[in-house]
């Protein structure tokens, strides 16, 4: 899929690949639907067991195969199912966010959450959140597109 | 010190005395100021060997090139630390080494003293103390050795090796200690604004052409396949496009996380001169800050991607 | 042509509702043989007819729907619909019933479920699962999700014209079937009759019949469901419209003398609070809910949270008697008589009676029956319990319950039966499903895809016609259909058809979530021949039309690319074989309480070998602090007894003074290790049973506690009312605060266990003290059940319940010179009278939360368990496995799941001991079937992996320099694989190039 697709008649929505763990956080948008929480359907759910079955390639491919967004979610710290899975993956994490921010990719365009499964209503407001926030930084065009003019025509 | 008849006779005498299978060292090369790696394997071989501000690339990229065979090898204080790495990772064992430490003077920017002095050839660059005297179209020009060390050399604070079976005189060239800090040499660009950090990187990788000397220089990048490679899952595009250099580049580094000892090989041995110290530089720096690790150090203290701590910030939150 | 068959079982089970199909399930998986046998057509109960399930609003039907099609497939399990008992004799370990089963006149195994029927059948009469709102055929289904899912004649409207015979294709009906006798030899039998609706009188008074828009609590839950008959439209039945305004009026038929119905029905205020807040949810445009109450009882777990959100949500919530129900313009008007006296009036559009339960009873029964308790209920003695007893009650039979209470009461109640067991050696369970028997994994791949209108859950939003016809035509579907149910029996069925028909190799259902349903279509996909690793789900509902009913079109667009990605992945999924681990027959207990000791002598009695650890150096725990159960019967001859029979049993194995350090392993092997006073040591256990309690907060510095020795706990006074009475001889006047440290912020939780306890104190006070005036300030009086005779038996005693807001609670004073022959001065606002009293009190009690003890963290976290907001255990679903802990092979006992009275301890320990046993029984366990993989050709031996897994399941082969993966300890998380720089290692079917074909199949 290429971003340049999205041009015709429909105006551009946000997409954003969700890549939620089983026990926490898929459980929270499960719950979201039980309790009917609505939001916006810009996310497209990947289950993954837990957090850190998430690796930095999953993140930036799915921003390559034209994902506007990424959102990895796992338990809360203590709650992982696995015991440390998300706290292993907090390092990695956190690391990652740094180098892309470092690279100038915009925050918006990868976000991580600790969503336990009675947080329906924390899973839908994020979901409006991010949404809003990929929305206000565009479509995703990929990434070293930016060149300098863009910076210094401002 | 090139071509220097004492460090001939050092290695050799090792080599016999230790009985080695083999030495890696390094010898004069066939492209200006550019020694290369060399695996000297009879006593007759060292005559070749050398020792100058040159010899950048690190030789634990060839440890795992002979498995059980007792190797002696030649280490600065990054390629000390890369075999403390590579023992950490089970790619070697210690005691099939002979570690031969070398005190580092702090290595030379290659491709600077080149675009400046058109023309130079090896031996065009005498080393002495902490000036250089460059043998320049128009005569020699004396240079502040320190102003021509390779960023990762400037910052580095481990020039020394430490735990060595036999240590070598220091050279009679050497900069000073570290001005700087991975740290300060990427926080600059921290303190950018997004767009121009986009910009920067966008113009410095838009030269890679992918050839994979960075990786195929670096002591860590010992993977069967790269991720690069695999056709299941096909992670890079076969024509590849900015995408993939940036895909390649990043999980390269976040690869790197908690190992990289920033010798500075892949900067060296790139071709287009990306100035890949920006990338490795901020991870090791983010590493060092969060994590309070320094790679190689020593092989008790597990790396930093291996485990976790409670107390770790949640700032990749939100 | 009446038939005799003759059967023997393990045990009859009589009831098919929620609380008889758990006690079967349970039964069934301790290996046992059951019969079950339900009145109506189909099993399912009263849970099938809820639209939503309190307090987190879980579809009642798809948690439901699952455990009856679980119930259809077990061999050991025999089910009779239309059944009921005539007649039963004998006595514990030898009971014969007659049991009569009616003409079904479908045979359940032709009927294709077609409808056909229907169609032709000239008769209607009411539905019975609709509450009457709507017409049926005479010959008809009960409900899509039933079981037998056949469709079966009423022979009271029938009128045997034999239309639908000429209809049906299957020749499956049959109008001079005859009824059929069985002649059951069973150990031991359950009864699980339920409940049914109270008294027309009270409905009536409220003006039930009279106006058709006065409906019951459960022709409303009709109403909102989507499968009722508007579809889940909440139309007022006389206009057709969504109403304005709703009336709930609580205790109709409850909590009234009146018509014999006294007791409280302990389920209605959180039904009505639901209902609520669905009816808000449900209609479009704002709409009034107020919910006319005495107290508010919602003291589950969860629950307080839950009315503490409906108010916030805007439901109204009014103290009030109702007067009487009118009808005036066309509007229901209400009288009522606020809580600040005079008479007002209301109007509404709707008008719900929040009736109360009654339960059934069963003269046929009576024989093998327990004592019967008050108003027809129940309850069995406690030398019964400590017996073995033959028969038991079930869920609302026994005193009026709600779903996880009635779960947990039929787990028990199969445990403390099943050691009468024919075959006290339990019959080996049937083989494990074998995943990888047979192997139709080869290419080409074919898949099958199935999507799912959940009635009109899904396809209200999504066009699913659309979504199958885009499926259709992705690369290797071989097949796509639509299902109206994907869960139900007969969609099984076509699942099934579907694969064989057209050589399906892979299957994705696009339903609802796969935490619940996966299991479900797994195995039907299994039955069919199929790997059940070759399947995928794509979660259209919870995660798509639930949530963007709002914008239909693009919810169908993400519908079909949840597909596309299903596809996408399943096209590589291989075929998965799960480890089969060997079980340790032998339980540990933590926790040496009464919920502890009870769950010991369960599993001992079953069979199996259990530890009991206790951290004192003395069982009992704070059970040993009380006088008495709810009911008056007193606590420390049981404990001793309970104590006897286990230090009498040679199974058990009583460890005092020994404290957990560690929990490794996994269900059906897990290694404990024990720092006790004989130093470390370590034992092996299949099951572990977490039962450390509660303990009572100490509300330092509140209303004068700690300050002045007169201001004590209900505990303290329970102590005293127990070894020194004399002492409270002379007490003139005593105030008792409620909810000290519950129902705040800190502790949004009900209590539970303090109103009844402050009662029964109360009552027995009352005989210590004859003089003693006896204040209760309280919010809500919260005595539910057969407690609420205490609370009538109170103020008929004239104990003085005095209200307070949490506004303005109870300002106690205590002298400051500690003088104790000075009175503590409480200051209580009365809210009714807006007045202030003051009463010089000699004694203040508090009654003090309950709050997890601080050892649950370090617990949890060895024993890999969740703890819910407020510390205590988190059970893995609120409604239907309230004993099990998400992480396998543990289970939840007593108070450290959350507050909750003796008697319900002890029902919660028996049950938490049959799900053990249900482990203990096997002889083998399956592990988990995706387990990693290392490509040993790529593996460098560097040892991350090794340290990354939480679970030691990796480690390094230093001859061969790569990681080997030990696949009974490897859960399945995959920390592993995204550690592994060399890519390495493998989770099949969750691969990194499944999610890259998932992420290129994004549309």
């Amino acid at each position: 899929m290429e971003p340049a697709r999205k041009t015709e008649q429909t105006p551009w929505e946000p997409r954003i690949v969700a890549f939620l763990c089983r026990w926490c956080s898929y459980a929270g948008a499960d719950l979201a639907g039980v309790s009917r929480l609505s939001y916006p359907p810009t996310t497209r759910v990947i289950l993954v067991p837990c957090s850190s079955r998430v690796n930095p390639y999953h993140i930036l491919k799915a921003l390559m195969e034209g994902a506007d967004g990424v959102l990895v979610s796992g338990c809360h710290p203590g709650d992982c199912h696995y015991l440390t899975g998300n706290l292993l993956a907090r390092r990695r994490f956190i690391l990652l966010k740094r180098l892309l921010a470092y690279m100038g990719v915009e925050a918006a365009r990868v976000k991580f959450s600790w969503i336990s499964a009675s947080e329906g209503e924390a899973f839908a407001g994020l979901i409006r959140e991010i949404t809003e926030e990929v929305r206000a930084v565009g479509p995703f065009q990929g990434f070293l597109r930016e060149t300098g003019e863009d910076v210094y025509d401002r | 010190m090139t071509g220097s008849a004492a460090l001939a006779e050092t290695l050799r005498k090792v080599f016999k005395d230790e009985k080695l299978d083999g030495l890696i060292g390094y010898a004069a090369g066939t492209t200006p100021l550019r020694p290369r790696p060399a695996v000297f394997t009879a006593p007759g071989d060292f005559d070749a060997a050398v020792f100058d501000g040159f010899c950048v690339q690190n030789l634990a990229t060839y440890l795992r090139r002979h498995p059980d065979r007792r190797m002696g090898i030649l280490v600065k204080g990054c390629d000390r630390r890369a075999v403390t790495v590579l023992i950490q990772e089970r790619q070697v064992a210690r005691e099939d080494l002979f570690l031969i430490g070398v005190p580092c003077p702090g290595m030379l920017n290659r491709a600077r003293l080149l675009t400046e002095f058109p023309g130079l050839e090896t031996g065009g660059v005498a080393e002495e103390g902490d000036t250089l005297t460059v043998a320049a179209a128009d005569g020699p020009v004396s240079l502040a050795r320190a102003d021509y060390l390779l960023p990762a050399c400037r910052a580095c604070r481990h020039r020394v090796p430490t735990d060595v079976d036999l240590m070598l005189d220091a050279p009679p060239f050497a900069a000073p200690e570290a001005d700087t800090s991975l740290g300060e040499l990427t926080g600059g660009i921290d303190g950018m604004e997004r767009r121009e950090r986009a910009a920067l990187f966008a113009e410095e990788l838009s030269r890679c052409i992918l050839c994979y000397a960075c990786r195929n220089v670096c002591p860590f990048c010992y993977c069967e396949t790269c991720f690069t490679d695999t056709l299941q899952p096909a992670w890079m595009t076969p024509a590849p496009e900015p995408n993939d250099i940036f895909f390649y580049h990043f999980n390269r580094m976040m690869h790197m996380s908690g190992r990289c000892v920033a010798c500075g090989s892949c900067a060296w041995a790139c071709p287009e001169q990306i100035p890949l110290h920006l990338l490795f530089g901020k991870i090791t720096a983010d590493v060092a800050e969060l994590f309070a690790f320094e790679a190689g150090l020593d092989e008790t203290t597990p790396q930093p991607m291996s485990h976790f701590s409670e107390d770790d910030p949640d700032e990749h939150i939100g | 042509m009446v038939r005799l068959k003759r059967v023997t079982s393990d045990f009859l089970v009589v009831g098919g509702g929620i609380s008889g199909m758990q006690a079967a399930l349970d039964m069934v998986e301790m290996g046992l043989k059951v019969v079950l046998v339900e009145k109506t057509p189909s099993i399912g109960g009263h849970m099938a007819q809820l639209d939503k399930t309190f307090p987190t609003n879980d579809c009642s039907m798809c948690i439901l729907s699952p455990r009856m099609v679980a119930c259809g497939r077990d061999p050991r399990l025999t089910i009779l619909t239309l059944a009921e008992v005539r007649e039963v004799t004998g006595k514990p370990g030898r009971y014969a019933a007659l049991l009569r089963e009616a003409p079904r006149k479908v045979d359940p195994r032709k009927c294709l479920g077609c409808g056909a029927c229907a169609k032709a059948c000239p008769v209607e009469r009411p539905s019975a699962f609709n509450e009457g709102l709507v017409k049926v055929k005479a010959i008809d289904r009960p409900f899509p999700q039933a079981y037998p899912n056949a469709y079966a004649i009423d022979t009271a409207a029938c009128v045997a014209c034999g239309k639908c015979v000429e209809a049906c294709p299957a020749g499956a009906i049959d109008l001079d079937a005859a009824e059929t006798f069985y002649r059951v030899k069973v150990s031991g039998i359950i009864w699980a009759g339920g409940y049914r609706l109270g008294n027309i009188d009270a409905l009536t008074r409220y003006g039930y019949r009279r106006f058709e828009d006065v409906i019951t609590s459960l022709e409303m839950e009709r109403l909102l469901s989507s499968s009722g008959p508007t579809g889940g439209k909440l139309l007022v039945p006389s206009t057709g419209r969504e109403p304005e305004s709703i009336a709930f009026l609580q205790c109709v038929g409850s909590r009234d003398v009146r018509f014999g119905r006294p007791y409280c029905s302990s389920v209605c205020c959180t039904y009505a609070v639901k209902e609520a807040l669905l009816a808000r949810e449900h209609c479009g445009g704002p709409v009034e809910t107020r919910i006319f109450y005495m107290d508010i009882r919602t003291q589950g777990k969860g629950f307080e949270r839950y009315y503490m959100r409906a108010e916030k949500e805007g439901v109204q919530f009014i103290r009030s008697r109702v007067v009487s129900v009118d009808q005036r313009n066309g509007r229901l008007v209400l009288t009522y008589s606020p809580e600040t006296g005079g008479v007002r009036e209301a109007a509404f559009d709707l008008v719900v009676l929040s009736v109360g339960l009654v339960p059934r009873t069963a003269a046929s029964l009576e024989p093998a029956l327990p004592e019967p308790g008050p108003y027809g209920f129940l309850r069995p003695s406690p030398e019964r319990i400590l017996k073995e007893p033959g028969c038991l009650p079930a869920g609302a039979t026994a005193c009026p319950r709600d779903i996880p209470e009635s779960v947990i009461s039929a787990s028990g109640a199969a445990l403390q039966v099943a050691p009468l067991a024919r075959t006290r050696k339990t019959r080996p369970v049937a083989p494990p499903v074998t995943w990888g028997d047979r192997e139709p994994a080869a290419a080409p791949v074919r898949v099958g895809v199935f999507v799912c209108h959940c009635g009109t859950n899904i396809a209200s939003v999504v066009a699913v016609r659309e979504v199958r016809d885009f499926a259709a035509k992705l690369p290797n579907v071989a097949y796509a259909g639509e299902l109206l149910y994907a869960c139900s029996e007969d969609s099984q069925t076509a699942i099934r058809k579907a694969i064989k028909k057209h050589a399906l190799n892979r299957v994705i259902v696009a339903s609802c979530s796969p935490r619940t349903h996966a299991p479900l279509f797994q195995e039907t996909i299994h039955q069919e021949g199929l790997n059940p690793a070759l399947f995928e789900m794509a979660n259209i509902r919870d995660q798509c039309s639930w949530v963007h009913g709002d914008a239909p079109d693009r919810a169908t667009e993400k519908a079909k690319e949840l597909v596309a990605m299903a596809v996408a992945k399943v096209r590589t999924h291989r075929p998965l074989t799960p480890q089969v681990l060997e079980v340790t027959h032998k339980a540990l207990v933590i926790g040496g309480g009464l919920a502890g000791m009870t769950a010991a002598l369960g599993i001992a009695r079953k069979g199996h070998g259990v530890t009991l650890m206790e951290e004192t150096d003395r069982l009992g725990g704070m059970a040993l602090r009380h006088r008495a159960f709810w009911d008056g019967r007193p606590v420390a001859p049981f404990l001793s007894a309970l104590e006897a029979a286990l230090r009498g049993n040679d199974r058990v194995t009583i460890r005092t003074g020994a404290q957990v350090t560690d929990i490794a392993g996994y269900k059906g092997n897990f290694e404990v290790t024990f720092q006790g006073t004989d130093g470390e040591t370590r034992d092996r256990f299949g099951a572990i049973i977490l039962a450390t309690g509660a303990l009572e907060w100490r509300p330092e510095g509140l209303y004068g506690y700690g300050r002045d020795d007169r201001v004590i706990t209900q505990t303290a006074l329970n102590d005293l009312l127990a070894r020194a009475p004399e002492r409270l001889k002379n007490l003139r006047r005593v105030v008792m605060i409620q909810c000290v440290g519950s129902r705040n912020e800190q502790r949004p939780y009900c209590n539970r266990v303090c109103c009844t306890q402050a009662v029964l104190n109360a009552l027995a006070l009352r005989e210590a003290a004859p003089d003693a005036q006896i204040y209760i300030a309280y919010r809500d009086v919260r005595t539910y059940g057969l407690r609420e005779d205490l609370y009538r038996a109170a103020r008929g005693k004239g104990v003085l319940f005095v209200r307070y807001d949490p506004q303005r609670p109870p300002d106690v004073r205590v002298p400051d010179d500690s003088d104790i022959t000075r009175p503590i001065t409480v200051r209580l606002f009365d809210p009714i009278l807006e007045t202030t009293f003051e009463i010089p009190a000699q004694m203040v009690v508090l009654a003090a939360a309950m709050v997890p003890p601080e050892g649950n963290q370090p617990l949890a976290r060895m024993a890999k368990v969740a703890l819910d907001p407020d510390g205590f255990f988190l059970e893995a679903h609120a409604k239907l496995r309230p004993v099990d802990c998400a992480t396998e092979g543990i289970f939840l006992a007593g108070t450290a799941q959350g507050p909750k009275d003796m008697e319900e301890t002890i029902q919660q320990a028996f049950a938490a001991a049959a799900r053990a046993c249900g482990l203990l029984s096997k002889q083998t366990l399956e592990g988990e079937a995706a387990v990693a993989e290392v490509d040993e050709a790529r593996c460098a031996g560097c040892g991350l992996c090794e340290m990354v897994c939480p679970f030691h399941a990796i480690e390094i082969d230093a001859k061969k320099q790569v990681s080997v993966v030990n696949p009974a300890l490897c859960k399945g998380c995959g920390a592993c694989v995204s550690s592994c720089r060399n890519g390495a290692l493998h989770l099949p079917n969750t691969d990194d190039a499944q999610v890259v074909d998932m992420l290129k199949a994004l549309g």
